[in-house]
């Protein structure tokens, strides 16, 4: 049981089978074919937000397809007829979608009022595509300008995960040459495994009724056929240190190789990231919750050198004087992010797209036990000889 | 991005600004201090002035100021804009006392040692920006022989109590920064300075080592003050925000030229510009390209009808209302404001700088409501006509 929510009893609720439990402000719903809605109450909240998560599990990035999930991404996003998006911002809302290692996320925000249009809007969303090679082509245009424009702390974090991980770490964002392969019939199957009920979570965050939220969301999920066979578990080996080079990019990163997100090790790793980021201005820092081994990376863009020197000339026993406002800043990172509507949709879903077990409390019950031994070993897991290092190179 | 406002006062002549919030975790302070219209070398003496004012002051050492500042998870930052000199300090609750000191010992009794200024110097020209921040903010300042005298005078220049205001957010309650603020600013006044004299202006940078190009379309300035500043708001986000604007329908998914294409509402020292800017992979022929760029938009612009206006008007509500992230409002740094409190704060302090007013989102959104679309036509076609364009060439 999470201390800061009460659990009630799970029990079915009405004609169609669906699992329902209470977590007080949220009420989470299981559909009989595996779709699962959450819906949080922020009575005090002025937006909505409404996220659609489609878990990877049935479509992880190999680099024959590197970059398709992106590519599925943007044509989802137009939806069915192209005029999504003008519906949805004549009404003020705004649709964001993004493609995560884990998960496909479509987020419409809004105002409480527009809690109907945002699931239309989420219902196109679920709608098989109908695409023809001119908007293909079209797209494949877009995204290469998309990948060429990438930010520099986005090409350090890829070099990394690459560095670590090989194909098992290829990021979201994709190549031209794998884009390019993209045809028609491998996307609309791409599109079928993506979308598989069983990998959907629903979340709707904001000032809104949760019967009355849960029950609109679950007309537009309920009627999705179950996947004939259940999903696969996702999980990536573990990785391993070395240096990567993100050509085009300045700047540097190191990164910690960490586990699940609730793992000791992974959110003392947030920690010391984040109390290190502190100390060095125009620092960043990357990492998504995940089930998954992963990383977690601090960086510089504005300089390259410099960063990877001084976490290494630090002095043995120095990172003590940093575990308190490591720890205070990994709760506040969380905390940050549970606060708002799409914050807490964004976090929430991703980690339920990955288990229904999975949430934010957990992570902050996991950063509340870190020890001082635990940052400590995190903190030399960042040094250059355990760490991942990612540098800035020229073309 | 509505502002929560509960008080504003006038301490000496230096307005203070409430943006009150209890149920937040700290307190944001932001002071805004207008700068003069900067040549090529008071442009480069204000950022080296914003690197340095964290460096220390009369009463607080630069570690100390460092401390304090990232108990709250935030260093203190300072930013040198157009029109502005910005600094932001963040405090954990219950310490507004202590970030009131802080902040007036920075605005008043700064150090900006030697020392400072010789590696800011040092660091400062070869800073490496975002491509997104260099299309934004392309002119070249000129930091050759830039003396500490210099950077103090722009330093005294700023921070007098009549070009001020300051903006207090988050966990305090209605009047506590007033009451804290209290009778610090009586009887402050500045040295005497020689009479100011801009030195040329920059000139704007044509190349960068990434391998992105970007295009920017530049109206006139206008002022904050002027009675269309509604009318030039709407048809900024008609122009280039969100995805049914006519920079995304038109460059992106229809000419296919680029993957960022946005309106930006940038602060000028007469007020603000309206800029459409797009970036894309490098480009033979660019100024070919800008041609039928800006021949485009004003095609588009003379299509406009009813469904445009109302999609704005709608866009309008989600960024002013509800923090949609897609505002044209860049005035404080390479990110658009939000509904931060820390960007409400800075709208607050700032609007007040600017225009002598309070922000009122819900007011200005009243004015956009009534704008009509003759209106909205007239102010993007002066963008289109009037320009002036800077094309930065990525490399290759």
């Amino acid at each position: 049981m999470s201390a800061l929510g009460l659990i009630g009893p799970i029990e079915p609720i009405g004609p169609m089978g669906a699992i329902t439990s209470q977590e007080s402000p949220r009420l989470r719903t299981r559909l009989p074919n595996g779709a699962v809605i959450l819906v949080e109450r922020m009575a005090e909240a002025r937006t909505l937000s409404v996220q659609l998560f489609a878990s990877s599990k049935r479509a992880q990035e190999i680099p024959a397809n590197h970059g398709q999930r992106h590519l599925l991404e943007h044509l989802i996003a137009e939806g069915p007829d192209r005029n999504l998006d003008a519906r949805l911002e004549s009404n003020g809302c705004l649709l964001l979608a993004r493609t995560h290692r884990d998960a496909m996320q479509f987020e419409i925000t809004g105002n409480a009022a527009q809690l109907d249009l945002a699931l239309d809007a989420i219902s196109s969303t679920l709608q098989p595509l109908k695409i023809d090679k001119d908007r293909l082509a079209r797209e494949v245009k877009i995204i290469t300008q998309e990948v060429g424009l990438l930010a520099d702390p986005a090409r350090l974090s890829s070099a990394a995960w690459r560095a670590a991980y090989g194909d098992a770490g290829l990021d979201p964002q994709g190549t031209v040459a794998g884009i390019g392969a993209a045809a028609i019939d491998g996307i609309a199957e791409l599109q079928k495994r993506h979308f598989a009920p069983d990998g959907l979570v629903l979340v709707i965050s904001g000032p809104v009724d949760l019967e009355q939220a849960t029950n609109r969301a679950k007309k537009i999920l309920s009627n999705i056929k179950p996947w004939p066979t259940p999903s696969p578990n996702m999980r990536r080996t573990a990785g391993k240190s070395g240096r990567g080079e993100a050509v085009g990019a300045f700047g540097e990163a190191r990164a910690i190789l960490v586990k699940g997100y609730q793992d000791p090790g992974t959110v003392a790793a947030l920690a010391v990231a984040l109390a290190l980021a502190a100390q060095f201005e125009d620092s960043f820092v990357i990492y998504t919750p995940s089930v998954q081994n992963g990383l977690v990376i601090v960086g510089k863009t504005d300089d390259n050198s410099g960063l990877g020197l001084k976490i290494d000339s630090m002095s043995d026993g120095s990172e003590a004087a940093l575990y308190a406002v490591g720890k205070t800043l990994a709760r506040a990172w969380v905390e940050r992010q549970i606060k708002t509507p799409s914050g807490s949709a964004n976090i929430r879903g991703l980690l339920l797209s990955q288990g229904e077990a999975q949430s934010p409390e957990l992570m902050l019950e996991a950063i509340d036990r870190v020890t001082q031994d635990d940052f400590r070993a995190a903190f030399y897991r960042i040094r250059k000889d355990s760490a991942v290092i990612a540098v800035g190179v020229k073309n | 991005m509505i502002a929560l406002l509960t008080a504003t006062a006038v301490v000496s002549i230096t307005p203070i600004v409430e943006v009150v919030e209890p149920n937040a975790d700290s307190i944001v302070l932001q002071a805004v201090a207008e700068l003069p219209e900067l040549g090529e070398r008071e442009m480069a003496q204000a950022r080296i002035l914003a690197d340095v004012l964290p460096e220390g002051t009369e009463d607080y050492s630069a570690a100390t100021i460092r401390r304090f500042s990232s108990l709250a998870g935030k260093r203190l930052t300072c930013t040198a804009m157009p029109d502005h000199i910005g600094i932001k300090l963040t405090v954990p609750r219950g310490q507004l006392a202590t970030g009131v000191s802080l902040l007036d010992s920075i605005i008043r009794r700064a150090s900006l040692p030697e020392e400072a200024i010789a590696a800011s110097l040092r660091h400062v020209p070869s800073q490496f920006r975002s491509y997104w921040w260099e299309a934004l903010n392309p002119w070249k300042p000129e930091f050759s022989r830039i003396t500490r005298e210099q950077v103090m005078t722009l330093y005294y220049r700023a921070f007098q109590p009549d070009r001020l205001a300051i903006a207090v957010g988050g966990a305090i309650s209605p009047g506590e920064a007033i009451v804290a603020w209290g009778k610090r600013f009586e009887g402050w006044k500045g040295p005497r300075l020689p009479t100011y004299r801009a030195s040329p202006p920059a000139k704007a940078q044509i190349t960068r080592l990434r391998n992105v190009t970007t295009i920017d379309i530049a109206g006139p300035p206008f002022s904050g003050n002027e009675a269309m500043v509604p009318q030039r708001l709407l048809a900024a986000i008609a122009l280039g925000s969100g995805k049914g604007s006519t920079a995304f329908r038109i460059w992106r998914d229809s000419m296919g030229l680029s993957y960022r294409q946005e309106a930006v509402v940038w602060p000028d020292p007469k007020g603000f510009r309206l800029r459409l800017i797009a970036a894309m992979l490098p480009i033979s022929q660019p100024d070919q390209l800008t041609a039928r760029m800006r021949t485009s938009i004003g095609e588009d612009i003379a299509k406009w009808n009813f469904e445009t206006l109302e999609r704005a008007n709608g866009m309008a509500e989600g960024i002013l209302l509800h923090g949609a992230p897609v505002s044209p409002l860049y005035l404080s740094s390479e990110h658009p404001i939000g509904d931060s409190l820390d960007d409400r704060t800075f709208m607050a302090a700032y609007w007040l700088m600017k225009t002598g007013t309070n922000f009122d989102a819900r007011r200005i959104l009243t004015s956009m409501r009534a704008a009509s679309l003759e209106d909205i036509q007239k102010v993007a076609r002066e963008l289109v006509e009037n320009a002036t364009t800077v094309i930065v060439q990525g490399s290759m």
